[in-house]
């Protein structure tokens, strides 16, 4: 065994030297992610202490696990976490699955310039912020909103309906207008994943008689199925980041009962009013979890489909 | 290997707390500081000011704003007030703003110990932690050698600034007396309210609900034939709310019983009940904007602008920036000087005008200024600061140095006179307001002053100021007849209907720990109630609108309203002990 591991070092440092170059061009990055990933890892610290800005961490009162118990005691704990749960999974979900709906429908587009086309159009809303998509939002869902107008016009409905105020359908609009934003931008990888599938399997699979739908099915599922599982494996680490800005930007009072949430809940309860140590407890639970989560699905993944991450 | 492994934990262990505890470090409350270069030889100059051989350098963490609007404002307003300040009282001031939230900035700088020597623009709770954690300088003695501006001019509400030892560790900012301007209001369009044929104006919540619907049956549709509402909100109905609880005389959302000392929360009077049926019906009548709930400033001000939304019930000046002020500039054919939102005061059936809170004055206000462990000099910063609070060293920070440029000059008789052009209110945004901009960067440099309206009272003498107006504020004035009535026809119209009177509340100044049980409670309350209010004032019917107020009631009593009642009650006693301290 000690020998082993006398090996392995041996072999690390063989590698650092015969590939020195690498490792060069690599350092900046490295000494970013470790003082911009890393070392503010050490301020995690603050969530045992009840911290107050400016003062020494050791005059600050040790409070152990305080402030997860306040967190777990919060009246509206439980329905904050069910709609964290429910936001997060039909993003993990609907969210994540349209983006490979979209990459394989663009595949099948034979028409060069109108499959660029729509690619650019698409990755337009990613860079729109949600502020202004909150504004497109009020807009078309107004009461007297585009959507109004034509749903009267048709006789649809009589009275123009408040979309925006109602709770039953808070969590279908905020999920449309994610997919809306976020379609095109989290198609480029699986679009340039079917690039990469080997074209003669296409050769071969339509003289063995598939379809279209059979050559997607058979080949460029196939194809692209270690991408999908990395990028699920890796979403999996998100399940408690159910965003703010967009709940805090399209909701209202009416909706809050649905799209209050851990993130919305920590922003206005421990950064507005400044309780520092409890927001960072809540964000070490939500890593911690996540992290679980990450190596947990990356174990199934690894014996189920013999594809790991790590 | 065991060995190395612990070696290396520790280690870790101990570079992560060395790192962490070097983050800041506490420092004693400072010691008295040495005030004897303040002790300046020679004559006060015009200004009333004896300039200091050396320059006195004073560097300001002024809050959040627009960095690249200071820039350009360097070759501005800005620089022509740098100029004054360095030439008439060799005085120089290096200003500095974030873009980024002010109480966030202010906790990274409590946290590496960088920040300046002055900060402005503050709130009491931020200035509490920089004085809890000895960051910021007891001014005490320096009040009393050079402050004799600030102390006479604060009255007895400079006890209110001291601590449990009698310290002064913080100033206020934008401080002083309210007399007289408009608060939260109940406006309607006048020219159309004018159309009733009605003899007198409404005086009560009922009044401005018959006088409202009836303008909208008259005006059920715009110019471009959308439907037409009475109201709208930018803050998810609280606006209705806050004007309500104003005319019933609630303070800061609690009714206080002077005979009995209690505190009670709207959400447990009978009143707030009223007033929730109230706005309900209003709801239920469709006479609020049915997407008030998601409304932003700009849809709001584009919906008056367009007629969709006939009155207002809030905030006074939204009245103007989406009425007159826009139509009188973008639409100058179609204005008549009738063609405004009257702003209208109210009170509550069985109330007077007097027991309203529409307007009112908080002498403190709610921005301090702190001097910290930074500044080098405390006496002259003290020296500043008191010149600032003179009677002209407040004009002319307000307004700009007087000047032939400026709207102001000082005659020869002593009177602060006004530029004639000014008097035209019309024309105010390019006669006054421009100019002020160019001669002191439209009032953004001051560090701790008044900021309200300038009377003449027994603590401050602004006599010389031009008659020709009796409302004249660091922002803003108001030219009047000889017979006290506003010079300008619009003005008359918008401010003849508001006849409420400034309520005192600077004794129900309330302050939150960050790290206290009850300000989570509070905030859990604030909140709750948020949600609650959206359902209580939109419900279909009475019933279910009394129904959702008793079960929003209920909840907020488990939350633990009680709590926060007694936490206000307290502050105010507190407050109204230090008020009287030495009496």
């Amino acid at each position: 065994m000690k020998k082993k591991t006398k090996l392995q070092k041996t072999g690390i440092i063989k590698s650092f030297r015969t590939q020195r170059q690498l490792w060069l061009i690599c350092l900046f990055a490295l000494v970013w992610a470790a003082v911009f990933c890393y070392v503010p890892m050490l301020g995690n610290i603050i969530a045992f202490f009840d911290y107050v800005p400016g003062r020494s961490l050791f005059d600050c009162k040790f409070i152990g696990l305080k402030n997860w118990i306040d967190f777990f005691s919060l009246p509206d704990m439980w329905r904050v976490f069910r709609n964290t749960l429910v936001i997060s999974g039909l993003n993990m979900t609907i969210g994540f699955t349209a983006p490979i709906l979209f990459a394989l429908l663009l595949n099948e587009i034979h028409h060069t310039v109108f499959k660029k086309a729509v690619q650019t159009i698409s990755y337009l809303p990613y860079f729109i912020s949600w502020v202004v998509v909150a504004s497109i939002l009020m807009t078309l869902l107004g009461t007297e909103g585009n959507i109004n107008e034509i749903l009267m016009r048709l006789g649809i409905t009589e009275q123009p309906i408040a979309f925006l105020n109602e709770k039953n359908m808070f969590w279908g609009i905020l999920t449309s207008a994610n997919i809306w934003k976020d379609l095109g931008w989290s198609a480029i990888i699986y679009i340039s994943a079917i690039a990469g599938v080997d074209q003669e399997l296409y050769q071969a699979g339509a003289v063995d008689g598939l379809g279209r739908f059979g050559k997607v099915w058979h080949i460029t599922l196939p194809g692209i199925a270690p991408t999908i599982i990395l990028l699920f494996i890796m979403n999996i680490g998100n399940i408690l980041n159910a965003g703010f800005e967009q709940q805090l930007l399209i909701g209202t009072p009416l909706t809050k009962e649905v799209y209050e949430n851990i993130d919305t809940y920590v922003y206005r309860y421990g950064v507005q009013i400044g309780r520092y140590s409890f927001a960072t407890a809540v964000g070490l639970l939500k890593s911690v979890i996540g992290f679980a989560l990450v190596v947990i699905a990356n174990k199934i993944s690894g014996k189920v489909a013999d594809m790991r991450l790590f | 290997m065991h060995r190395k492994r612990i070696a290396a934990l520790a280690l870790s262990c101990a570079l992560a707390f060395a790192s962490l505890a070097g983050c800041g470090s506490k420092s004693d409350q400072t010691a008295a500081a040495d005030l004897s270069s303040a002790d300046l030889q020679g004559e006060e100059n015009e200004w009333g000011w004896v300039k200091p051989e050396e320059t006195l350098v004073i560097d300001v963490y002024g809050g959040q704003g627009d960095q690249e609007e200071l820039v350009a404002d360097e070759k501005g307003g800005k620089a022509v007030l740098d100029q004054w300040l360095l030439d008439n009282l060799n005085v120089k001031i290096n200003w500095t703003y974030y873009s980024i939230d002010m109480d966030e900035k202010l906790n990274l700088m409590l946290a590496n110990g960088d920040y300046p020597a002055v900060i402005t623009n503050i709130s009491d709770d931020m200035a509490n932690k920089f004085i809890q954690q000895g960051k910021a300088l007891d001014l005490t003695e320096a009040l009393e050698k050079y402050g004799d501006n600030i102390t006479r001019r604060y009255g007895k509400y400079l006890n209110m600034l001291k601590d449990e030892d009698g310290h002064i560790y913080k100033l206020a900012h934008l401080w002083g007396n309210n007399p007289n301007v408009a608060g939260y209001d109940f406006g309607i369009r006048y020219d159309m309210w004018k159309e009733l044929g009605e003899s007198e104006m409404y005086s009560t919540p009922e009044g401005y609900y018959e006088a409202v619907k009836k303008v909208l049956e008259n005006h059920p549709t715009n110019d471009s034939g959308q439907t037409t509402y009475g109201f709208s909100s930018v803050d998810k109905g609280q606006n209705f709310l806050k004007a309500m609880l104003g005319a019933y005389g609630f303070i800061n959302e609690y009714k206080h019983d002077e005979s009995t000392g209690e505190f009670t929360h709207w959400i447990n009077t009978d009143e707030g009940l009223e007033i929730a049926k109230f706005v309900n019906k209003l709801w239920r009548e469709n006479m609020i904007d049915p997407d008030f709930l998601s409304v932003d400033y700009e849809t709001l001000m584009t919906k008056m602008q367009n007629g969709q939304i006939l009155a207002n019930f809030g905030t006074w000046w939204y009245g103007w920036t989406g009425g007159h002020q826009y139509w009188a500039t973008q639409d100058p054919d179609n204005y008549t000087v009738e063609k405004r939102f009257a702003n209208v005061s109210v009170h509550a059936d069985g109330k007077t005008m007097d027991d309203t809170t529409l307007i009112t004055n908080n002498f403190l206000g709610s921005y301090r200024c702190i001097i910290t462990d930074k500044c080098k000099d405390l006496g002259m910063v003290m020296r500043y600061l008191n010149w600032e609070s003179s009677e002209l060293g407040n004009f002319i920070m307000g307004w700009g140095a007087p000047s032939e440029d400026n709207v102001w000059e000082i005659a020869e008789d002593g009177t602060w006179k006004l530029d004639d052009a000014i008097m035209d209110v019309d024309t105010k945004e390019t006669t006054y307001h421009e100019v002020r901009e160019q001669q002191n960067g439209g009032g953004k440099y001051m560090l701790a002053i008044c900021g309200q309206w300038m009377k003449t009272d027994d603590t401050q003498n602004f006599d010389k100021i031009d008659p020709r107006v009796d409302r004249v504020s660091v922002y803003d004035y108001w030219p009047v007849n000889e017979d006290g009535t506003f010079a300008d026809q619009g003005i008359q119209i918008s401010w003849g209907n508001y006849t409420a009177k400034p309520a005192e509340i600077s004794l129900y100044n309330v302050t939150y720990d960050p790290n206290e049980e009850v300000t989570i409670t509070n905030q859990t309350i604030k909140d709750a109630l948020e949600t609650e209010w959206a359902r209580i004032i939109t419900a279909d019917t009475e019933e279910a609108c009394e129904s959702s107020f008793l079960e929003a009631r209920e909840k907020c009593n488990s939350l633990g309203l009680a709590d926060v009642t007694a936490h206000v009650k307290s502050q105010y006693e507190a407050n109204v002990a230090k008020f009287n301290a030495g009496e």
